[in-house]
């Protein structure tokens, strides 16, 4: 429209030098004149108008309507006809941001308040933030931004996280195995002698060789004890959600599903009290993490560090960075390693780690199942993660 | 505005799936009511505003002045015609139909007044033709002795329509474009011609235009019919727009009232400042002015070249300026000026007498034109022989120069604008040869020059006169007459010509097309010139009186419409035995043919002539209009070379057809009056006793109307009789369609005549009484109905307690539109009730749950409601009821009383 504008005023100035008569002056001092009320007026409104930008809660999942609230607060009586607001969308796992513009009028002296609503059908998270806002005047001649300490926010991280898919699989008791463990379970005893549980009286059914000789001569009656049950984490679970040449949308889906997989089997296991790790890279620190889920809050927890690692920038670095630690590793009864391709160099190297008694290993490939060798199995899910899941060996 | 297009959300799912998706509508709340007045009446105001400037800006440009009651009607009419098309845009069926039948009485009434409405509207496009001066002479024919009382009818036609028109485009729409094709021709038709309108009419013309623009420009709609989205995505951009209508129009009440109030105070700005600086212009602009007209002329022109395909057969034709067409004659039925600059001509020093400008000369006659014919071989051979680069056309001034040495050459230099560029334009006596750029020479009496400006030396008039000359060479003249030959050696008595000139002078008599008299038509000359005395024994200047005496005693005139002339007859024979009537061709061509019949070689030219007022003496400018285009006759006379002779009526001093203002551009009134009675003049005969014309006689300041003037003298003109009644008619405009008018006899008597106006003004006084009427009976037994349900059947009382309930809310702002159920509608009603009520607030909003529950389980289920139930309806109705009422505005009051009825 500033175009139209100064078409329009030199319109104006010829026809003032080529028509004698007021009429002419007159309508060049109309077009001098109003625009330069116009400019100052929206000016004025500039300064008393306020915006408010808030969101609540702060999980949700995929396909859910995330609300965010804008609240436009007008001091002032001057009408603004147009206000464009920009908010920026960003997530963790895209590294570009979206943007959205919203115009909607100003009342004046009022508060209006605006709700607008959005859905990710990928996990990760969310940040959004006001770009920017600006205010047209009536004839959209110019406009101006809203000063910073106009807009607040109350905004916090929206984390979209998945639903874990529904598991009944029969989970395998690795009491004997070479699991490693420092802590001992406070309210179920175990064979663990290292670590004594809790000592009671003979009681029919005792065995032998748990009597407490020492105790029983001084208490003189038949004492026994039972040994500690250690709590080995028996599972480890590690991911890699990264799809090496792959587009957009394919690392996005290719995350999503190891994200789900894996959050799946954790809260399974966690469910059936089964202690387990989470192994993941992170791509903020660079290097590769682990959480141990006891309970479901860690396990929740464990997801929520998994989105907000983002998608590794190659494959197999957590994996990697796993089997090259020359540090005494753990020892797990059963590895898991979801990702979403392995190549066989990998697949070779885990083999002969030697870090668990178990190793299993799902892809996003297409549907095959190898074994290679007794306790090394490779699973192509061929995009039907759910069914792998529901039918894996734990 | 843009239609947004409502993002599918299904269809952005799938392969290629957005990161985001964002939900197509956006929720919003306004905490507060708009302080503001209601959008329908800001618009119905501009309606008004803008419909009242253009009806009156007409007025103001033709200076019609209308009378109070004729402004009353107006007002009236607009007013009503906004109000029923607000009332047929409203969602109430009365009001719809009520604006309705008044929009269709009004245009019966309408067709029944549409002869005079037409008439009305010939007489209103005939007074403006007239003062942007314009000749449309059809029109005149059409003008009645009523016209001008008709005119108010027009008027209220043309409100009536303008209302309609601009009401579409603010109240049914926000169309900005609309608006403004609807109004801008208005202000058009008189700015292009300079006229000022009334400065409140401009004011409310660009207000509206404003108010009408912002609110166009954020009035987003969506392509989705019926939708109820708050917001609408444009998915190109992803941005949202806002497009719910009840919004949008509680915004614009606000925005709108606004943008009228700053436009109101930026014009009152404006017209302070103009008021204060009285209008104030630097003096450069003048100069300005004139640089941008001219360059503006000049392009012009040169696309009109540019663009025409066809070269002209001969020089001049193909553009027709003022009527003079290269030769071409009785190919139109009439000519009309238009004013647009011809020629710009710089002379040296002011002159007297009117000068005229040659340009194209036609010598051989045939088929109605007259064309040019080449120059002699034998002449040209001779001419470059001679060496010193002369052309025929400076014979004159050779013959001057011969006779009084070089005096007296002054200059003149001229730019042609929009005449024709083939040919070149020249005064009398100029030295061709001198001049820069000229073309080699094809035609006999025609130039070419290769630019479109040039400085031409001439001989002036500060000679004796001509007829001194005259006689000083023809006094020892000889020659044999019966064939036209003469003594050579005698020709030029004693005169230093170069032999080229001298060939030349032969050579007009030797060639046919000078001295020719086509076999077709020379009876009729033949019995002209023979009756009237025509001889080539007497001077030229002689016979040119004879034949200007024979024009005038048989009653010869001038006009600009004579008529085609029929294809089966000779222009020059129709014109001097039937048509009698013709403007300067029709002169100059039957006088060349006279002059020939009296034994002197003649041609007939075309250009221009300029009167001695046009000059502008700070400039020495002098801007040729179409108006001076003309045309002549030139004889050939032996020692002299070609002399001019005007034939036509009313030239003989001048130009008829300009107007005041070309005339006296510069010039104080002294100085015109001086000119007018000029009687020296070297491109004259000096025939200034014998004019056919009476206009001579008459001041400068009649001139204008000579045309005019000449033809109402002249009896069997339609269109002269038309233009005195016009005329007539004009001097009783003022006194026109009064509501006590005289009518076609009146003249003062006492009897009241009932005018078409008196009947709208009554029936629409009526039309508003039968409203009000109608709306108060409505309202009542509106009222009666709600009081017997709400008191009768428990079931139903509720349901219409209910139903009453979302009415006081609608008018209380409290409404979602939202497609939500009814339990939802309800959380959200109570939430706004708590808010609305402020104190009283939540016991209402508790009654209006529990009504709605109530009201859901009757409508739903099959149980029935109780006593207590319709008690406890009626008491929650009430309640909301006067609340809403206690914070209602008056204007809200009123609608909800008398046009919704609630109260």
């Amino acid at each position: 429209m500033i175009f139209i504008y100064i078409f329009l005023l030199l319109v104006s100035a010829l026809f003032y030098i080529l028509y004698e008569g007021a009429a002419s002056l007159l309508i060049l001092c109309f077009f001098v004149i109003t625009p330069i009320i116009i400019i100052v007026s929206n000016f004025i409104a500039s300064k008393k108008i306020k915006l408010h930008i808030a969101t609540r809660g702060q999980q949700f999942s995929a396909g859910q309507n995330i609300p965010v609230y804008l609240t436009l607060t007008s001091n002032t009586i001057i009408p603004v006809m147009c206000a464009e607001i920009t908010i920026e969308y960003k997530s963790s796992t895209d590294p570009s941001t979206e943007k959205i513009k919203i115009n909607t009028p100003i009342f004046p002296n009022n508060e209006q308040d605006l709700q607008i609503c959005f859905s990710s059908e990928h996990y990760g998270v969310i940040n959004c933030r006001i770009a920017r806002i600006r205010l047209y005047d009536m004839l959209r001649i110019s406009h101006f931004k809203l000063p910073k300490g106009s807009v607040t926010e109350n905004v916090r991280e929206l984390i979209v996280i998945p639903e874990p898919v529904l598991l009944e699989n029969p989970i395998t008791v690795y009491s004997d195995s070479l699991a490693d463990s420092d802590s001992y379970s406070d309210s179920k005893a175990g064979d663990d002698p290292s670590e004594i549980f809790s000592i009671h009286e003979y009681a029919d059914g005792d065995k032998l060789s748990k009597i407490h000789w020492k105790l029983t001569a001084k208490q003189d009656k038949l004492m026994v004890k039972d040994y500690s049950l250690p709590l080995a984490n028996h599972f480890m679970i590690l991911t890699d959600c990264c799809l090496d040449k792959a587009s957009k949308e394919q690392r996005l889906n290719s995350f999503d599903t190891v994200i789900r997989s894996a959050f799946s089997l954790s809260f399974y296991l966690q469910q059936c009290g089964s202690r387990h790790t989470i192994a993941f890279f992170n791509n903020k620190t660079g290097s590769a993490e682990s959480v141990t889920v006891a309970d479901e809050e860690d396990c929740l927890e464990a997801c929520l560090r998994i989105i907000s690692a983002g998608i590794p920038p190659k494959s197999g670095l957590a994996l990697r960075e796993l089997l090259s630690n020359d540090e005494l590793q753990p020892r797990y009864s059963h590895f898991i390693f979801i990702a979403a391709r392995a190549d066989e160099e990998l697949l070779s190297a885990l083999s002969n780690c030697g870090i668990a008694k178990r190793y299993t290993v799902i892809t996003n490939g297409s549907p095959s199942e190898n074994v290679y060798g007794e306790n090394f199995t490779v699973i192509g899910s061929g995009g039907d993660m759910e069914k792998v899941l529901s039918e894996i060996y734990l | 505005m843009k239609k947004i297009k409502p993002y599918n959300e299904k269809r952005h799912r799938g392969k290629h799936r957005e990161l985001l998706s964002f939900r197509s509508d956006i929720g919003l709340n306004i905490s507060d009511p708009v302080a503001a007045p209601p959008y329908s009446f800001i618009r119905t105001l501009i309606t008004i505003v803008s419909a009242l400037s253009s009806v009156f800006m007409i007025e103001g440009f033709l200076s019609s002045e209308f009378t109070v009651t004729a402004t009353l009607q107006i007002f009236i009419c607009i007013v009503l015609t906004s109000v029923s098309v607000l009332m047929i845009s409203s969602e109430t069926l009365f009001l719809k139909i009520t604006g309705s039948i008044y929009l269709i009485l009004n245009t019966v009434f309408l067709i029944t007044q549409m002869k005079s409405a037409v008439s009305g509207m010939i007489y209103t496009v005939y007074s403006y033709a007239k003062k942007a001066r314009l000749s449309i002479p059809l029109l005149s024919s059409y003008i009645t002795e009523n016209a001008a009382e008709d005119v108010n009818t027009c008027f209220i036609t043309l409100a009536f329509l303008s209302a309609l028109t601009i009401s579409l485009a603010c109240i049914y729409r926000t169309n900005f474009p609309l608006l403004f094709i609807c109004t801008f021709p208005v202000f058009e038709l008189g700015a292009f011609w300079g006229w000022e309108p009334y400065t409140w009419t401009l004011g409310g013309m660009l207000s509206s235009w404003i108010v009408i623009l912002s609110l166009n420009l954020i009035n987003h709609t969506t392509k989705k019919k019926g939708s109820k989205n708050t917001f609408a995505i444009y998915a190109k951009k992803k941005a949202f727009y806002m497009t719910n209508e009840k919004i949008k129009s509680r915004f614009f009440s606000a925005g709108g009232f606004f943008a009228l109030m700053v436009t109101l105070c930026s014009f009152t700005v404006c017209m302070l400042f103009v008021s204060a600086t009285d209008n104030y212009r630097p003096e450069s602009f003048k100069q300005l002015r004139r640089d941008i007209s001219n360059g503006f002329d000049e392009m012009t022109q040169k696309l009109s070249e540019g663009t025409s395909i066809i070269a002209p057969k001969f020089p001049g034709r193909g553009r027709m300026i003022g009527g003079i067409n290269g030769g071409r004659l009785g190919h139109y039925d009439k000519i009309s000026f238009s004013g647009i600059t011809a020629l710009r001509v710089t002379a040296s020093e002011e002159f007297d007498a009117p000068m005229y400008l040659r340009g194209y000369s036609g010598e051989y006659y045939h088929d109605n034109s007259w064309d040019p014919i080449k120059l002699d071989e034998d002449v040209a051979d001779q001419l470059k022989e001679d060496g010193d680069g002369l052309s025929v056309l400076d014979l004159g001034y050779v013959v001057l120069e011969n006779i009084y040495g070089k005096l007296n050459d002054r200059s003149v230099t001229i730019k042609v604008i929009n005449a024709s560029s083939d040919v070149m334009y020249a005064p009398y006596n100029t030295d061709y040869t001198k001049a820069e750029k000229l073309g080699s020479q094809k035609y006999d009496g025609i130039a070419k020059i290769k630019s479109k400006e040039y400085t031409l030396n001439y001989f002036y008039e500060d000679l004796p006169d001509w007829s001194e000359i005259e006689e000083s060479l023809l006094g020892t003249m000889s020659r044999s007459y019966g064939n036209f030959s003469y003594n050579y050696e005698e020709q030029f008595y004693g005169l230093d010509m170069p032999e080229g000139l001298e060939k030349y002078g032969n050579s007009v008599y030797e060639r046919s097309e000078y001295t020719q008299i086509p076999d077709d038509i020379y009876d009729t000359i033949n019995a002209i010139g023979y009756g009237i005395g025509l001889s080539h024994t007497k001077s030229a200047e002689y016979n040119a009186e004879l034949i200007k005496d024979y024009f005038d005693s048989e009653g010869f005139y001038y006009t600009t419409e004579p008529g085609v002339t029929p294809a089966d007859e000779d222009f020059i024979q129709y014109f001097l035995k039937k048509q009698k009537k013709g403007y300067c061709t029709y002169f100059a061509s039957a006088g060349t043919m006279l002059m020939r019949y009296a034994g002197y070689p003649a041609r007939y030219v075309e250009g221009y002539v300029i009167e001695s007022d046009q000059y502008v003496s700070s400039d020495r400018s002098i801007r040729v209009s179409d108006r001076s285009a003309h045309a002549w006759c030139e004889v050939y006379l032996d020692g002299i070379g070609w002399y001019p002779i005007e034939f036509t009526p009313g030239y003989d001093y001048g130009n008829p057809n300009l107007t005041d203002e070309e005339r006296n551009i510069g010039k104080t009134p002294e100085d015109s009056s001086k000119s007018s009675t000029s009687s020296k003049n070297n491109n004259n005969s000096g025939n200034d006793n014998r004019s056919a014309a009476q206009t001579t006689d008459r001041s400068q300041a009649d001139r204008n109307e000579s045309r005019s003037s000449l033809s109402s003298e002249r009896t069997g003109s339609s269109s002269a009789a038309n233009d005195s009644a016009a005329d007539n008619s004009s001097a009783s405009e003022s006194a026109a369609a009064g509501l006590f008018g005289t009518g076609s006899g009146g003249n003062g008597t006492s009897l009241i005549t009932i005018t078409p106006q008196m009947i709208y003004t009554a029936a629409a006084l009526i039309f508003v009484i039968l409203f009000a009427a109608a709306a108060a009976v409505r309202r009542r037994s509106h009222l009666e109905k709600t009081r017997e349900i709400i008191s009768g059947d428990p079931s139903k009382a509720v349901i219409a307690c209910y139903m009453g309930y979302q009415k006081y809310l609608n008018i209380a702002g409290i409404t979602f539109s939202d497609n939500i159920s009814d339990a939802e509608f309800s959380k959200k009603i109570y939430k706004q009730l708590l808010k609305y009520g402020e104190g009283k607030g939540e016991g209402t909003a508790q009654k209006f749950s529990k009504l709605s529950e109530l009201a859901v389980t009757v409508y739903m289920g099959a149980a029935e409601a109780d006593d207590e139930d319709a008690e406890f309806s009626r008491s929650a109705l009430e309640d909301i009821k006067n609340m809403v009422y206690e914070k209602l505005g008056r204007l809200q009051r009123f609608t909800a009383k008398w046009i919704h009825n609630l109260y």
